[in-house]
């Protein structure tokens, strides 16, 4: 049995409107309990906690812990093991009101002891303890890798790997200043004791805790997470653009996360896209027409591509534009595109037609939506328009949930480190918090979490002079 | 072939350092023990620096100590000077250190040796184990006779093709003036067991009366010298400084102009050094930035006047040795009566070992000490401790004696030999715990006595003098915690001659006890305990109520450590098998096969996911 209680933002693929928080383990119907308040029974919780009806849908709120402020109206379901997902006892949150608010939910949800779950670790839990089949043994691996090495993936992809650039540079002065002080304690005859507490305070506070602010609030202020990309993809029906779509919100099905939306006129798909969430809308198709409520729909597809960060405009690869598609390139044309020709494996040469030269001017890929031929390509070429477009708008980068959470663990430590500076404990103590700081940078980068301090200390200090 | 009559439960092989050890602890365990010594006369023998203890080491020789082992005590029988190091650093990297009468210190373990029950001490050179099936049954000497036995603790040092270098010449030598053995390595290497070579060296010892100390600072020994045993009653011989002094740009200019003269920079050394004890061809290739380095002299007894000159080790040929030497202030006239040298041993790659310590090729068969690649006496002698307590347990059919590192060094230490292996001679420095400021120096018999006790290696009585010390440690700090200090003149006048701040309302006197420049002398002035409380105790209250928080804080890593660590994998675990494994992973599973999870953790390159994987598999198809 688990000894933690875990939690993350569980909601399945492909269901729009609501998002789940989900709490697995020892503590959870604690923890569920306790950021909940039912409708009607503010003031009281503990009383619920004694008689949790298990398998009910308890309707209520979640306040924030200071101020009490209601943060988003829910529904719970307390589940008591063994008949849960995981055999645990397992709490779900059910809120409705996008990705911000459900932030907000698993921060108190952590706040009040729950770990951020591990990838695929819900997944583990259940087949650990026996709730799935031993013959799926190696699914169930396949999952943990895919998901493990995907979160790293992010960490390093996000803007060519600038965010694991950012944080390995903070975790290299938190080594600098560790092999320091090891290297006082474990070389008293070779290495001159030197340490000065000032000097310490002032490298922790610029070396470390403001970069690891920043972040952060890079997070927390990120354009992206509040407003998302917005990507369109337009062309003329019958191109293929719903397969398309499916293509790319499919892949991983894994990484599809759907936030609530509020329109459904269009079809949208949200999209984490290695790290930077994306709205992917199919508009209908776009072609001149008198049926009125066609026309209507075409209407809102040119406001939506007004408001698109993003245009992918789909072409039958190695068929001459039509008139209407050359109209619909002019009413794109001042925004970002990718010119996607769909169905090249139908044909010898993709770009084979003589396209006009502002069709070359994009960038052009081509993709068979039916072979699934020449998405990498794609998605590359869409990470790289999404980077573009943040450079615009943000800092330019913006860690994820998985990365703040650890972040904000490392600077609770560091913290630590900053106060037990001021009040001069000694070093060993001060050691502790810095070793502990190493190790949450060390899960965003997946660098070694304990580091051969030695290693460091031999190279940049005269041992043995 | 012919061999002795007697059958011995333990047969240990090397009387160092690791091999006294051995051979104590599984004697008074019950076992009949023999040891076996090259030469009797070098019975715990101190072939580099004469002093014990150290950074990290000073730890290691408390944890000894607790668990019955004699290196504290011998120590302090033998003491001319102690030190504790880092007393400004944090309670948990203070350590002891001292220096030592070396010819004292053989002959007064020479004399414990002899007078333990079921030891029969005796010389003879091994050159071969008796290998019966996939167990070994006893070992022969030189001359072919045979000494038969349960189990076999190889202790044999730097024995093992040991090869002496001073210059461009090579003397076959285990040290200077002793056999190597040739045999024992080659058998190791045809049982399959994999061997590499390291390297270390030892300073020249010069007269003392040649020598103008008049040149050297004075480094006296604490004033008040703490005991490195808490068997032992007081300090007998008396106590000699050290004296410290620098070698200059002339010296380096000897060593450096003869560099081709040295073996260790013309290639004819293999042998991996260590980093930390660089020899002085090191220190001038290493850190050419320097104009001079640091020497001690300290003294090798007081009945002799053989000097230990630290800092001035090298392998060059003596007619350089002697005009570097003479290159020194203060050493201008200085007579070297042994030359510094270079030796090059075998050592067995220690991954190839159990957590016991038994190798897993060969059972019944032990290793502990320097052949696994370690260095240092304290090192060494905590391998003997253990791997004699272990093969003690096997011969009597007792579960295995292993701690886990959050219990003591000792166990780090041979979690890291058999989970990392090294290859480079390792030394243990607190840093390689990672929760030591659970393991200080100061709590070492609170940690260990009672294990030491169970295993019959700790006496009642000290089990009992170490019971009554806990309860009143916690006596202590509840009363603390429920004492209330009133914001009294007395009382305020008393913090603010501290640098401490006035109290205003009442405070919790454990408050006031954690505050920066306090200490347990507060508790005397402020409300005094009615009982009598010793040093001891008071230093551990002091201790736990200062650092309260962080030991609460590593109390929740060590909870979640042990989890991991309680998950144990099959010896027999095939990782060939396992699904989802890198193939480099599984290689190096294959190769250390963990007896743990946790262990499995701290293997090189092992990440969170891949503990993941094994978890899986392990459910599905471990059992």
């Amino acid at each position: 049995m688990s000894h933690s209680t875990i939690t993350a933002i569980a909601t399945p693929a492909g269901q729009g409107g609501i998002g789940i928080i989900r709490i697995s383990g020892p503590e959870a119907f604690s923890i569920g309990s306790s950021v909940f308040y039912r409708a009607g029974n503010q003031g009281n919780n503990s009383r619920l906690l004694d008689n949790i009806k298990t398998n009910h849908f308890y309707y209520g709120y979640v306040r924030s812990q200071g101020e009490n402020k209601i943060i988003d109206e829910v529904l719970v379901n307390f589940m008591k093991a063994p008949h849960t997902y995981t055999r645990e006892d397992v709490v779900e949150i059910q809120g409705h009101s996008g990705i911000q608010t459900l932030k907000s939910i698993l921060d108190i949800v952590i706040q009040k002891g729950a770990k951020l779950a591990q990838p695929g670790e819900f997944t583990k839990r259940a087949f650990l303890n026996g709730r799935i089949d031993l013959t799926q043994a190696e699914a169930v691996i396949d999952l943990i890798n895919a998901r493990s090495s995907l979160s790293l993936e992010i960490a390093v992809s996000q803007i060519s790997g600038s965010l694991k650039r950012k944080i390995s540079d903070i975790r290299t002065a938190l080594l600098e200043i560790l092999s320091q002080i090891e290297a006082e304690i474990d070389f008293p005859e070779d290495v001159e004791d030197s340490f000065n507490r000032k000097e310490m305070l002032s490298r922790v506070q610029h070396q470390v805790i403001k970069p690891i602010q920043k972040l952060i609030r890079n997070h927390n202020n990120s354009f992206l997470l509040k407003k998302g990309i917005k990507a369109i993809i337009v062309g003329a029906p019958n191109v293929g653009k719903s397969s398309i779509m499916n293509r790319l919100s499919k892949r991983d099905k894994s990484i599809v996360t759907p936030y609530p939306g509020t329109t459904r006129d269009l079809i949208e798909e949200h999209v984490d896209f290695f790290g930077a969430p994306m709205v992917l809308t199919d508009s209908a198709g776009l072609h001149s027409s008198d049926d009125p409520i066609e026309k209507l729909g075409i209407e809102r597809a040119i406001k939506q591509i007004q408001m698109s960060d993003l245009v992918l405009f789909i072409l039958a690869a190695g068929v001459k534009p039509t008139q209407n598609e050359l109209g619909i390139f002019k009413l794109i044309k001042d925004k970002q595109i990718i010119i996607v020709h769909n169905k090249s494996d139908l044909v010898m040469d993709g770009k084979a037609f003589d396209m006009p030269k502002e069709f070359k001017n994009a960038s052009n890929i081509s993709v068979s939506a039916l072979k699934g031929f020449g998405f990498n390509r794609l998605r590359t070429e869409i990470e790289k328009k999404i980077n573009q477009k943040i450079k615009d708008f943000d800092d330019p980068i913006v860690p994820n949930l998985r990365h703040t959470k650890a972040l904000e663990d490392a600077r609770a430590s560091v913290e630590s480190v900053y106060e037990g500076l001021l009040n001069s404990l000694p070093r060993d103590l001060l050691a502790v918090d810095l070793g502990e700081s190493i190790r949450h940078l060390s899960d965003i980068t997946g660098e070694n979490p304990t580091p051969d301090i030695l290693d460091r200390i031999f190279s940049e200090f005269c041992i043995g002079k | 072939m012919a061999f002795y009559r007697k059958k011995y439960d333990i047969i240990v092989v090397g009387a160092g350092h690791a091999g006294c050890e051995a051979a104590l602890s599984a004697a008074r365990m019950g076992c009949s023990v023999l040891l076996l010594a090259i030469d009797l006369d070098k019975v715990a023998a101190m072939p580099c620096s004469p002093s014990i203890g150290g950074m990290a080491k000073g730890q290691l020789v408390k944890e000894i100590d607790a668990l019955g082992g004699e290196m504290a005590k011998i120590s302090d029988k033998t003491a001319i000077q102690y030190r504790t190091l880092n007393t400004k650093k944090g309670p948990a990297v203070h350590s002891s250190r001292t220096q030592n009468d070396k010819i004292r210190y053989h002959l007064a373990m020479k004399a414990v040796l002899e007078r333990q029950p079921n030891l029969d001490l005796k010389q003879a050179m091994v050159e071969k184990l008796v290998i019966e099936g996939s167990g070994v049954s006893g070992v022969l000497d030189q001359t072919g006779f045979g000494f038969q036995s349960r189990t076999v603790i190889i202790a044999t040092g730097t024995f093992l093709s040991g090869l002496i270098h001073i210059g461009m010449n090579k003397i076959k030598a285990g040290r200077a003036g002793e056999f190597a053995s040739y045999e024992l390595p080659a058998q190791l290497k045809k049982l399959g067991f994999q061997i590499g070579r390291m390297k270390t060296g030892t300073p020249p010892r010069l007269n003392r009366k040649s020598i103008d100390f008049s040149r050297f600072s004075i480094q006296e020994g604490d004033p008040e010298p703490k005991l490195f045993s808490s068997f032992s009653k007081e300090i007998t011989l008396p106590q000699i400084p050290s004296y410290i002094g620098h070698t200059n740009q002339n010296s380096i200019r000897i060593v450096h102009d003869n560099l081709h003269r040295s073996p260790l920079f013309s290639g004819v050394i293999k042998g991996v050094a260590a980093r930390y004890c660089p020899s002085f061809e090191d220190k001038v290739v290493r850190f050419p930035e320097r104009n001079s380095h640091q020497i001690i002299l300290e003294h090798e007894g007081i009945d002799t006047d053989e000097i230990y000159a630290s800092g001035l080790g090298n392998s060059l040929p003596l007619e350089i040795q002697i005009e570097f030497v003479r290159s020194v202030e203060g050493l201008e006239e200085a007579e070297i009566m042994r030359p510094a040298y270079a030796i090059e041993y075998d050592y067995v790659n220690p991954v190839q070992l159990r957590p016991t310590l038994e190798t897993k090729l060969i059972s019944n068969l032990f290793m502990a000490g320097q052949i696994n690649g370690t260095s240092g006496y304290e090192e060494a002698a905590a391998q003997g401790l253990w791997a004699g307590i272990n093969a003690a347990c096997r011969v009597q059919n007792r579960e295995a004696f292993i701690l886990d590192r959050s219990q003591a060094y000792m166990a780090v230490l041979i979690d890291d030999l058999v989970t990392r292996g090294t290859n480079e001679p390792y030394r243990m420095f607190t840093s390689r715990a990672e929760y030591r400021l659970m393991l200080r120096e100061d709590n070492a018999d609170l940690r260990l006595s009672e294990i030491g006790f169970h295993l019959g290696l700790v006496s009642p009585e000290m089990w009992k003098d170490v019971q009554e010390r806990k309860e009143q440690i916690n006596m202590e700090i509840s009363r603390i915690k429920s004492t209330v200090i009133k914001p009294e003149q007395k009382a305020n006048a008393y913090l603010e001659n501290c640098g401490s701040k006035s109290i205003h309302t009442g405070v919790h006197l454990d408050q006031l006890l954690k505050r920066a420049g306090l200490d347990y002398e507060s508790v005397r002035v402020l409300a005094e305990s009615p009982e009598i409380i010793t040093p001891r105790v008071a230093r551990q209250v002091e201790i736990e109520i200062k650092y309260e928080g962080y030991i609460k804080k590593q109390l929740r890593e060590i909870e979640k450590f042990r989890h991991l660590e309680k998950i144990k994998l099959p010896q027999e675990f095939d990782y060939d098998s396992v699904y989802g494994l890198s193939n480099e992973l599984k290689e190096k599973l294959s190769k250390v096969r963990p007896a743990s999870l946790g262990q499995a953790s701290r293997i090189e390159g092992i990440t969170p996911a891949a503990i993941s994987v094994l978890m899986v598999s392990l459910k599905a198809f471990g059992k």
